[in-house]
């Protein structure tokens, strides 16, 4: 207890990552850098006076009791670079955080953790897809990293926790911040099956500038990083350059050509991402098995399985992304009222929904 | 020597009859009037002694007083300057006196060469004037004469003087005799020798609905969702929403519902006119309104021009729109408060506006049409071309209320026009043939609703919907089930009923079948659950 403490206050401390770890690293301890004068932080050699006269500022202001009864209010633990818990992965890369505030239960490894990410504003398909993929690694016993955004982070969330697996978000602010407010589901299902976490100090605000710099974390504790649907000019794109960085397998979801959300993705696989092009194809990859067809969203027996025949016209009819009535009427080339029925049918049915006034997309 | 003389004053679209009484007797010098008197009827003290002058009656140096009565109520507008006027000529015995409701002045005619048709034989409490004075002694037209007339008819006047400016519009008060006046020496020859004034005839013959090419449902290719939601929307007089891409067409295929409109009950007529007079509108366009309205005011609108206002309420757009369309583009730049505003009177179907010194009451019976984007740049969810986050949508509906949201009762898309479907020559229903179908919707209304104090599916009160629409077993099973696959809502629920009565209408059925439901659940209203929709 007493060295956590010392910890608290090096995580506060607003001094580069680097710093912390090289001094912590020199003097062994965030104890013994908290009882170091100015000379023997210089000493090190590390850093410059200029850091080392912040250091000697911020002791003077900073009560470590309450800040330690502060921290234990907050019902968040911690995780630092000189515990053992601290995944390897992390400790490698090069701006490591000293350490990670979180609330839930962190996994003991991470040796096979995949991470998710993509828009924020996304289709059906990436959605689904996202969704497949989380639930399918989960069952295999693979942590699910993503960062709590709408949209595919949010689904690779909800596709661990449906089959009961570990999924991990990485925050921008104070982890007992749930943003977006709409995750709230999410956020609150994590803490019971997975964790959520951060490096910035609880009660953090969310600003845009930490968002980035948390990609890090999520590439860094991952083995592979799957970006599932990006624009050309994407925050996910972000977490590619840092998977690039360190060294990780990118894979990335293609897309039609025309659709602009899958700009980003196409971009990658043309400079040497992994492609996706089934779920079972992706596990064989990286698992390096044998594996069946899992995903089986064409396979069906679409002669007998619809009542009517129009019904699977407009099914085929249907997309991932939301189509208007007036699309299906000339593409299948029924009369109004028809279409209506059917598509009234599938939704019926589980197979359609309506995603906006008069727009519905295909749901399986 | 004590006279009177019978107008009226307009309060709403109704009016009461009110008496100016005049008295000249001997005393001070002294011109008073009183009668609980609003300052532009005050004002007309100034008016007439100078327009009096004018026509060479100078007011003798005695004591006069005015008084408009009943006292109880304020007295506003312009139209008390005429009977004010020769309120004071009779005191003055410069108009006979031909009495009141005892009748016995009535063969007193003194001796002027008053021939034997004209008013002569009518009392003076039987002829009602208004009007307002120039100072030469012209009469100016006041607002609201038809309106005025109407209930005259029904308090027994049989004879109206008015300003011959209003004419056209007087005439089509059935039952009543008008006397159309330019000066007011015209009055004065009226009143004593019975010398009517020569006019010309200036009303014009009803408007017959005459169709404009530019906004016909013939023009419009594509959009076959809209065009039947158009047409199940008229057709029950469902208030609508239209949502779509910038382009679409949505503002054009507003402009083309008055050509599948049916035509007005002359009841609504009257009423419509009745507004129309009120607000002014018949002054260079006196004839009655038989064209169901069509009410397109710009998102700037002004509390006071949407529900009505003013110092003396007059009626605002919603009430112009009676019986009829009113059509707000651009739904999310009004006013927030503005919109807000309309939900009580979509309720009630009449506003009620309160002054210090009454109540004003306007009917609004209208069907709300709106037209907005889905989102501010307004492609989504074309996320292609959309590339607003999910709060700035969220901001975008929620200048929108749920509870007007909830009131109205279809929403369609407007789809992008593809080119195939602009160039396309093909032969499209055109709006006559659409109307005739609408008349015969409205008719199945009229006869189902006959005994009910309403003629349309959308103003079904709630406790009779079930009633009207005849659910049966697998109607209602399949209501129950979409009711929490879809998360209905009471209001929604009633809603869909009422659309899917006029979907059932349409097609002649006498009950509401699952189909019927089937396709009202398609145009169920527009709800906010869109935007965090997760599958």
């Amino acid at each position: 207890m007493e060295e956590l403490k010392y910890e608290l206050w090096l995580m506060k401390l607003s001094i580069g990552n680097v710093a912390k770890n090289k001094l912590t690293d020199c003097l062994s301890s965030a104890r013994a850098v908290y009882e170091a004068d100015k000379s023997l932080l210089m000493s090190t050699n590390m850093i410059d006076e200029e850091v080392a006269d912040r250091i000697i500022e911020d002791k003077k202001d900073v009560d470590l009791d309450s800040l330690y009864e502060e921290f234990l209010s907050y019902d968040q633990k911690l995780i630092t670079r000189s515990m053992s818990k601290y995944p390897d992965k992390l400790r490698t890369i090069s701006s490591a955080p000293h350490g990670l505030f979180y609330i839930g239960h962190f996994p003991d490894n991470f040796d096979k953790c995949v991470s998710i990410v993509g828009a924020r504003t996304c289709s059906e398909y990436g959605r689904s897809v996202a969704t497949e993929l989380a639930a399918n690694l989960a069952r295999r016993g693979y942590v699910i990293v993503s960062g709590l955004a709408l949209g595919i982070d949010n689904a690779a969330h909800q596709g661990a926790l449906q089959v009961d697996g570990v999924s991990v978000a990485v925050l921008g602010c104070g982890v007992e911040n749930c943003y977006p407010r709409g995750n709230i589901n999410t956020y609150t299902a994590l803490q019971k099956k997975g964790a959520i976490i951060s490096e910035l100090y609880p009660k953090t605000k969310p600003m845009s500038y930490n968002f980035p710099t948390r990609n890090r974390i999520i590439s860094a504790l991952s083995n592979q990083v799957i970006i599932i649907e990006a624009r050309e000019k994407s925050g996910s794109l972000i977490t590619a350059d840092f998977a690039l960085e360190q060294g990780k397998d990118i894979y990335a979801l293609p897309g039609r050509i025309t659709d602009s959300l899958s700009g980003g993705c196409n971009r990658l696989i043309e400079q040497g991402a992994g492609i996706i092009t089934s779920v079972s194809d992706f596990i064989n990859n990286i698992e390096e098995v044998r594996l069946d067809t899992i995903y089986t969203g064409n396979d069906m027996d679409y002669d007998n399985f619809f009542k009517e025949k129009e019904d699977r016209i407009v099914y085929e009819c249907l997309d991932f992304y939301p189509k208007n009535i007036e699309k299906i009427v000339s593409e299948s080339n029924l009369e109004l009222m028809r279409v209506l029925a059917s598509v009234m049918n599938l939704c019926e049915m589980g197979f359609a929904g309506e995603a906006f006034v008069n727009q519905y997309v295909k749901l399986k | 020597m004590y006279s009177s003389v019978t107008t009226a004053i307009l309060r709403g679209i109704t009016s009461t009859i009110v008496t100016v009484e005049a008295d000249v007797s001997s005393g001070m010098p002294y011109f008073e009037m009183v009668g609980f008197l609003s300052a532009e009827v005050k004002e007309a003290k100034e008016r007439v002694r100078t327009a009096l002058k004018n026509c060479g009656f100078v007011l003798p140096p005695k004591r006069i007083t005015v008084n408009i009565a009943p006292a109880s109520i304020k007295k506003q507008g312009c139209g008390f300057d005429l009977p004010l006027a020769i309120a004071i000529l009779k005191a003055m015995s410069v108009i006979n006196d031909r009495g009141d409701d005892s009748g016995s002045n009535r063969s007193n005619y003194s001796g002027n060469n008053r021939s034997n048709d004209g008013c002569n034989n009518i009392r003076d409490d039987k002829i009602m004037m208004i009007g307002e004075l120039g100072l030469s002694g012209q009469i100016n037209s006041v607002t609201g004469v038809l309106p005025i007339l109407l209930d005259a008819v029904n308090n027994g006047i049989e004879e109206c003087i008015v300003p011959y400016e209003n004419y056209g519009e007087a005439k089509l008060a059935k039952g009543i005799r008008i006397i159309p006046v330019k000066h007011l020496l015209n009055v004065i020859d009226y009143m004593n020798d019975g010398v009517i004034p020569i006019v010309e005839d200036t009303s014009i013959p009803p408007e017959e609905y005459i169709s404009d090419d530019k906004y016909d449902f013939a023009n419009i290719n594509g959009q076959k969702v809209l065009r039947r939601a158009c047409e199940i929307a008229v057709s029950g007089m469902h208030n609508f929403l239209m949502i779509g891409p910038p382009g679409a067409g949505k503002t054009l295929i507003a402009k083309s519902l008055p050509s599948i409109l049916p035509p007005m009950t002359e009841e609504e007529c009257i009423v419509s006119s009745k507004i129309a007079s009120v607000s002014g509108h018949f002054k260079d366009n006196p004839r009655l309104i038989n064209v169901r309205p069509f009410r397109s005011p710009h998102h700037t609108i002004s509390p006071q021009g949407l529900i009505g206002g003013g110092m003396i309420p007059k009626p605002g757009e919603i009430s112009l729109a009676h019986n009829g369309v009113l059509f707000l583009d651009e739904l999310t730049e009004f006013h927030k408060s503005t919109l807000e505003m309309l939900r009580q009177p979509m309720e009630d179907n009449e506003i009620h506006i309160a002054r210090a010194y009454g109540t004003y009451t306007y009917p609004c019976n209208f069907m709300l049409v709106c037209a907005m984007n889905p989102c501010s740049c307004g492609y989504y969810p074309d996320l292609n071309r959309c590339r607003c986050d999910r709060n700035s949508i969220r901001r975008y509906y929620n200048k929108l209320s749920q509870p007007l949201l909830d009131r109205i009762d279809m929403c369609s898309e407007a789809s992008m026009v593809k080119y195939r479907d602009i160039v396309a020559t093909e032969n499209n229903e055109s709006s006559e043939v659409i109307r005739n179908r609408v008349i015969k919707v409205h008719d199945i209304q009229k006869r189902r609703f006959q005994n009910k104090p309403y003629n349309y599916n959308s103003d079904i009160p709630s406790s009779e919907v079930a009633d009207v629409c005849g659910l049966t077993g697998n109607e209602n099973k399949f209501m129950e089930s979409i009711y929490e696959k879809c998360e209905l809502t009471g209001r929604t629920y009633y809603k869909m009923l009422r659309v899917a009565r006029t979907i059932a209408d349409m097609a002649g059925e006498d009950k509401v079948g699952i189909i019927h439901l089937k396709e009202a659940l398609i145009y169920r209203g527009l709800d906010k659950k869109y935007i965090d929709k997760k599958f």
